[in-house]
């Protein structure tokens, strides 16, 4: 073992080098504090120091002091040399962080047995450190046994043949697994059950439980099935018989959970569902605004054998929203300590309603990581959206083909045709060739540039005149995903179709909401045009003008959505203009193109 | 006149025991104290001179630690006494401490020269 020897007095500190060589030490000599600092400072540096008391320039108390202050360096084990043997100096120098000393002039025999006793917790030391790390190691392969059970075995994929619902689920786990989990279970196309639950705990003994639970369910389906002789089992009995299966279980290794079981039935109309004392669901009803809650007063699973689950029936309407989640939600704390809550989280749902599910749970996530400033948390963050699909969404248009009034190939856009209106309103918007005259800089508002060979006369083009009533936006999706989809040469991708609704919807509905400042009867055109290389889709409303450059950067706490539409909006096309005409029009330019851009010289 | 014990000039068993035995490390030890002891002495004498309170005590310090290395007792006490003085700031008349150092070194470095005169084992 190296030993590093400070002293000024020649005499003595040849006297123990040569003695600490004798007994086979490795020593280095400093003939001064500021020396022995020095060494000690480096990589290589000794574990074990004798330090003389009396130095000149900094003292062995000193050096034993300021080397107790670094918290990166591995620990050095100090024995101090003083010829004042009083009781204060010693009280000092251990204060200081000095292991032992030993007075001046030393004695061989002792000073044996005190090097001794040095090496000996220096190896303890060591094998404490080896087992930290040892243990941090373990820790790590348990977290990402953990992580892997969750993504393999807890987290199910809402199914992908859904009818008149959409689904879509987040979870951001957390360090230390949490045992949070989702699934879903498709009976027919329109009855869907989801399950969310989240167990006590953390680490693989949660995750394995939630896996365990999750069997359970699918036991429980698989035996009260045929049981029934083909009619589905309610969704309290299937949490019966789970809970007959596990509360024992969970008893017995002291652990409980939280779960939430909803049966979505859209023949009926209605969600049925269990509460296991699981946080209350979110119900947004579209067409009032109105935010209710599914709750019930039972207990978690695994608490009490004796405990009977009973369901709920609530009715929905189509358009209606119902957001999932977990604890780690609304337990989530921003700096100050302030924990998220349920009515935040009300808030954002509410204020993003318009938002695909997909879009919607992202837009929490955003929200939630705003509002605590951090990317990771104590908990897992489980969110599952359910949105029963607005009217006409989607089987309005059969075969893709449009029911919208549509230009043929090469029209000229010179006027659009009376038919584009609504028979029961006359247009009062402007036409598709004044829009285009009106753009920015007089000229062309999908900006093609003059030596752009794509530029000229649309191949395809479609318009459509809507309501401000925010239940038109379903309208407005689906007159863009029919367009894209059916718009000659070729159809849009989907990816590409999906992105640029997202935007069209964020668009409109940032007009229903500020130009129109929430009024319903308004007007609102959209036009839409096809071209080889790109599709565009412009906006326009009569309403208060909309300057982008005033919008807020995005804000993600749910307070207030204005910065996020523009921002969701950029995001999701390739090109996005404010431009005015001269009616006072307002009008917005979407472009989306057909294939990724290169980038512009 | 009472004549110290041989011993509590320079205690060769006790010096020997800090090197594990071996004379020959202590001949070099005791080599490298003579070669140092003039400037010592030399500190001593001009700190006593200027009554410099601290450099007296700093100097004594010193070779009260070499000395007392050397198992030489009575050079010790010396010194130590030298440098309570300066630690107390007692500097009124330290001639007699003064005179005592020195005569107690003189003492060890002639017990000194006759070990280093020794045929070595």
């Amino acid at each position: 073992m190296r030993v590093l020897i400070a002293d000024d007095d020649p005499v003595p500190r040849r006297m123990l080098e040569a003695v600490l060589t004798k007994w086979d030490y490795e020593v280095v000599v400093a003939t001064d504090g500021a020396e022995a600092w020095e060494i000690l400072q480096s990589d290589d540096a000794p574990p074990l120091a004798i330090l003389d008391w009396l130095m000149p320039e900094i003292d062995g108390v000193e050096v034993c002091r300021r080397m107790r202050q670094r918290t990166d360096a591995p620990y050095v084990y100090f024995i101090l040399l003083t010829s004042k043997d009083r009781k204060e100096d010693i009280i000092e120098g251990m204060d200081a962080g000095a292991d032992d000393y030993l007075i001046k002039p030393f004695d061989a025999h002792r000073l044996q047995v005190r090097l001794r006793a040095g090496r000996r917790i220096l190896d303890l030391q060591a094998e404490l450190l080896a087992s930290v790390q040892a243990l941090g190691l373990a820790r790590e392969r348990e977290a990402e046994i953990g992580a892997r059970i969750q993504q393999t075995l807890l987290l199910g994929q809402p199914p992908a043949d859904l009818q008149g619902v959409e689904v879509a689920a987040l979870t951001i786990p957390s360090q230390q697994i949490d045992g949070d989990f989702y699934d879903f279970f498709q009976h027919t196309p329109r009855c869907l059950d989801v399950i969310v639950g989240d167990v006590m705990g953390k680490g693989v003994p949660a995750a394995l439980f939630g896996a365990a639970v999750k069997s359970h369910f699918l036991r429980a389906l698989s035996r009260l099935l045929p049981a029934g002789q083909g009619v589905l089992p309610q969704p309290e009995e299937i949490i019966a018989h789970v809970h007959s299966e596990v509360t024992a279980e969970f008893i017995g290794l002291e652990s409980y959970m939280t779960l939430c079981y909803a049966r979505f039935d859209q023949e009926r109309q209605q969600v049925t569902f269990v509460d296991c004392g699981h946080t209350k669901t979110i119900h947004l009803v579209r067409r009032t605004g109105e935010v209710r809650t599914l709750e019930g007063d039972s207990l978690p699973l695994g608490v009490s054998e004796r405990e009977v689950y009973a369901q709920v029936v609530a009715p929905f309407e189509e358009g209606d929203l119902f957001c999932f989640y977990s604890d780690g939600v609304t337990e989530a704390r921003n700096q100050a300590g302030e924990l998220f809550g349920f009515d935040r989280l009300a808030a954002a749902v509410r204020s993003a309603a318009d938002l695909p599910p997909a879009a919607l749970v992202e837009y929490l996530r955003q929200t939630v990581v705003d509002f605590s400033h951090a990317e990771t948390f104590p908990d897992d963050l489980t969110c599952v959206v359910v949105r029963i699909e607005p009217p006409g969404s989607r089987e309005v248009l059969p075969d893709g083909r449009p029911e919208y009034a549509t230009g043929a190939a090469r029209q000229p856009a010179s006027g659009p045709p009376t038919a584009v209106a609504p028979p029961h309103r006359a247009s009062r918007l402007p036409a598709t060739g004044d829009a285009r005259g009106a753009g920015p800089d007089g000229g062309n508002a999908v900006s093609a540039r003059p030596d752009d060979p794509s530029a000229g006369a649309p191949l395809a083009w479609a318009a459509i005149e809507t309501s401000s009533a925010l239940t038109e936006l379903a309208t407005i999706r689906a007159f863009v995903r029919s367009f894209c989809r059916g718009a000659a040469p070729a159809p849009l991708d989907e990816a590409r179709v999906g992105e640029l609704e997202l935007a069209v919807n964020e668009a409109a509905s940032n007009i229903m909401r500020h130009a129109y400042a929430g009024r319903t009867d308004a007007p609102i055109r959209l036009e839409a045009e096809s071209y080889a290389d790109r599709i565009a889709i412009r906006l326009f409303n009569e309403g208060r003008a909309f300057d982008p450059s005033s919008a807020p950067p995005p804000s993600f706490d749910g307070t207030r959505d204005g910065g996020f539409g523009v921002f969701m909006i950029a995001n999701s096309v390739d090109e996005a203009e404010y431009f005015r005409d001269e009616q006072g029009w307002n009008g917005l330019a979407l472009v989306k193109y057909r294939a990724s851009r290169e980038i512009d010289a | 006149v009472r004549c110290p014990a041989p011993d509590s000039i320079f205690n060769r068993a006790e010096a020997l025991d800090r090197v594990e035995g071996d004379e020959q490390i202590l001949r070099e030890i005791v080599r490298l104290f003579l070669g140092g002891l003039p400037e010592m002495l030399a500190d001593i004498d001009g700190a006593v001179r200027r009554r410099d309170a601290p450099a007296v005590e700093r100097a004594a310090h010193s070779l009260k630690g070499s000395v007392g290395s050397l198992g030489a007792r009575r050079a010790f006490d010396a010194a130590l006494g030298l440098e309570a003085l300066g630690r107390d700031g007692v500097m009124a008349d330290p001639e007699p401490a003064r005179s005592e150092l020195l005569r107690e070194t003189e003492a060890l470095v002639q017990a000194l020269d006759a070990f280093l005169a020794e045929q070595p084992a």
